[in-house]
């Protein structure tokens, strides 16, 4: 027998934990079904219904779209999508600006393996908080305005921030700062000369990234009344308003898509 | 001068990388420092400009005890000692003129560098050494469009804004070719003899120490066990130092 037909013979044999885990797939699947109980009468007319909506969705108002006519200019959904910008807008910028010293106090370059974990324990305590419920916690101290939804993506998008700053620092070159010590320079002229030139344009490039998403949870968040266009999108779905939810619909849509292009052209200028 | 009376280093692993060193290096010499690899060349090197710290013994720095500063002390120690580094050590995202720049970040206060206040003196400075190592034509290139050789001199640039009375280099050209390597030392010969500053370097290259350097220092399991000057080492000597004859092949060559 040859060492090749030996070796074949010792290939691990995986089929057996394969077949367990497929069992225990379609099993979980059939157990989620049982549960379940469909509406029927709903099921049937649901044909007639998404006729209505669809009608609605595709009579734009365009008086509400640009807050003409009856409707005040800061009534339109022009005017609320430049506040549901603006909310995520100002907070990635808090949020960036906060999420520094996060990043630093949790990388391991810097703060060294024991520290970073508190500060990584820190920033996963901010992650897995729902943002929804950081905004339903918040309106009741703010109100419901903007400000509410300013905050709300502010802290927020520290936990994200923060963690990728610190992979970012994490993976730079270390060598420019045994040069730097060689020099003489001082903990925050490292910082400046050897930290941030190298890290200055990761970290622009995972903050757009971040406002790109938080344009998405702006629009979300007005639904719990943190600002925004999401407030008149719940309003308006709860009357079967259907042209105008087409009208914000329509307005979301087209403002995501631009804030993509646009912030997926920067970044890959970035690096 | 450089003084060491009875250096010894030994690592919190329980490695002995000096033992009982017993030096002294003028000022203006070009010093080349040889042996095999982990035999504390790099650990003597580094000790002078306290980026490794000795575990007994001396070392005077003209005169001044180094073995007990710290902090500010140290920096200002540090910013009159040039190094030059294997892998260049530039920051790779930045201008060559803002990595010559940093090498004057320690003659100013902390708020002034941190928002990139550099008088004008410190300006020509960086660029006056970009002129002396053939690059100034590059100063506002980022650091990693240049080649190899153009990197090793920007850290050779950084280094002389120090000002420095030293410069220590450790295995300068070992991640260089061999044409860029002469032209490496040959700078290094010039700025040793034009500016009268101290040049001490490690080095692979028996050869090239031998033809750049006047004083030759061989290390053999951190200890001295050649000091003099480059000519009047021979094949004997050699072996002493690495432990066996070199062959014709381990040589640079001419």
């Amino acid at each position: 027998m040859s060492r090749a037909d030996e070796t074949l013979k010792r290939k691990p044999k995986r089929w057996i934990i394969n077949l367990v885990f497929v069992v225990a797939m379609v099993v979980a699947i059939a157990f989620s079904f049982s549960g379940s109980s469909i509406n029927w009468t709903r099921l049937r007319t649901i044909g007639l219904s998404l006729k209505v909506m669809f009608q609605g969705l595709a009579d734009f108002k365009y008086d509400f779209l640009f807050g003409t006519g009856v409707y005040q200019f800061d009534e339109g959904v022009v005017y609320m999508a430049l506040v549901t910008l603006a909310i995520a807008f100002i907070g990635t910028f808090i949020g960036a600006i906060l999420a520094i010293p996060f990043g630093f106090l949790a990388s391991e370059n810097i703060v060294g393996k024991y520290v970073a974990k508190i500060g990584e324990a820190i920033l996963v305590i901010i992650r897995v908080f729902p943002e929804i419920v950081l905004a339903i916690i918040l309106v009741k101290g703010f109100g419901m305005n903007a400000v509410t939804g300013v905050l709300t993506i502010g802290l927020h998008s520290i936990g994200m921030l923060g963690k990728l700053f610190a992979e970012a620092i994490d993976n730079m070159d270390k060598s420019p700062l045994e040069a730097l010590d060689a020099v003489g320079a001082n903990a925050w002229q490292k910082i400046r000369y050897g930290i941030i030139p190298q890290v200055a344009a990761d970290i622009s490039s995972i903050t757009l990234y971040r406002f790109d998403i938080n344009v998405r949870s702006a629009t979300v968040l007005g639904i719990v009344g943190a600002g925004g266009l999401g407030a008149s999108l719940i309003l308006a779905a709860e009357n079967w308003n259907w042209d105008i939810l087409g009208t914000i619909l329509l307005a979301i849509v087209v403002m995501v898509l631009l804030v993509d292009v646009v912030s997926s052209r920067l970044r890959s200028k970035l690096v | 001068m450089i003084k060491f009376v009875d250096v010894s280093k030994t690592y919190p692993n329980g490695v002995k990388a000096l033992h009982g060193v017993n030096l002294e290096i003028k000022d203006g010499e070009f010093v080349g420092i040889i042996g095999l690899s982990g035999a504390g060349k790099s650990t003597l090197l580094r000790s002078i400009n306290k980026m490794i710290s000795i575990t007994s013994g001396k070392l005077y720095i003209d005169d001044v005890e180094i073995s007990s500063i710290k902090g500010k002390e140290l920096r200002m120690l540090r910013r009159g000692i040039g190094m030059i580094f294997q892998s260049f050590n530039l920051v790779k995202r930045m201008s060559v003129y803002n990595n010559v720049l940093t090498g004057r970040v320690a003659y100013h206060p902390t708020f002034k560098t941190v928002f990139g206040l550099f008088p004008k003196a410190d300006k020509l400075m960086a660029l006056e050494s970009l002129d002396t190592m053939g690059i100034l034509d590059k100063a506002f290139t980022r650091a990693d469009q240049l080649s190899g050789g153009q990197q090793q001199r920007v850290a050779l640039a950084r280094a002389l804004t120090q000002k420095p009375k030293l410069i220590l280099a450790d295995e300068p050209v070992a991640s260089l070719d061999p044409i860029t390597t002469v032209q490496v030392m040959d700078d290094f010969a010039k700025i040793n003899r034009d500016f009268g500053i101290t040049v001490i370097a490690n080095m692979h290259h028996v050869d090239l120490a031998l033809k750049y350097a006047t004083r030759i220092i061989g290390i053999k399991e951190g200890e001295v066990v050649y000091d003099g000057d480059s000519k009047s080492i021979d094949d004997e000597t050699l072996v002493q130092i690495y432990g066996r004859s070199l062959r014709h092949d381990e040589v640079l060559g001419e």
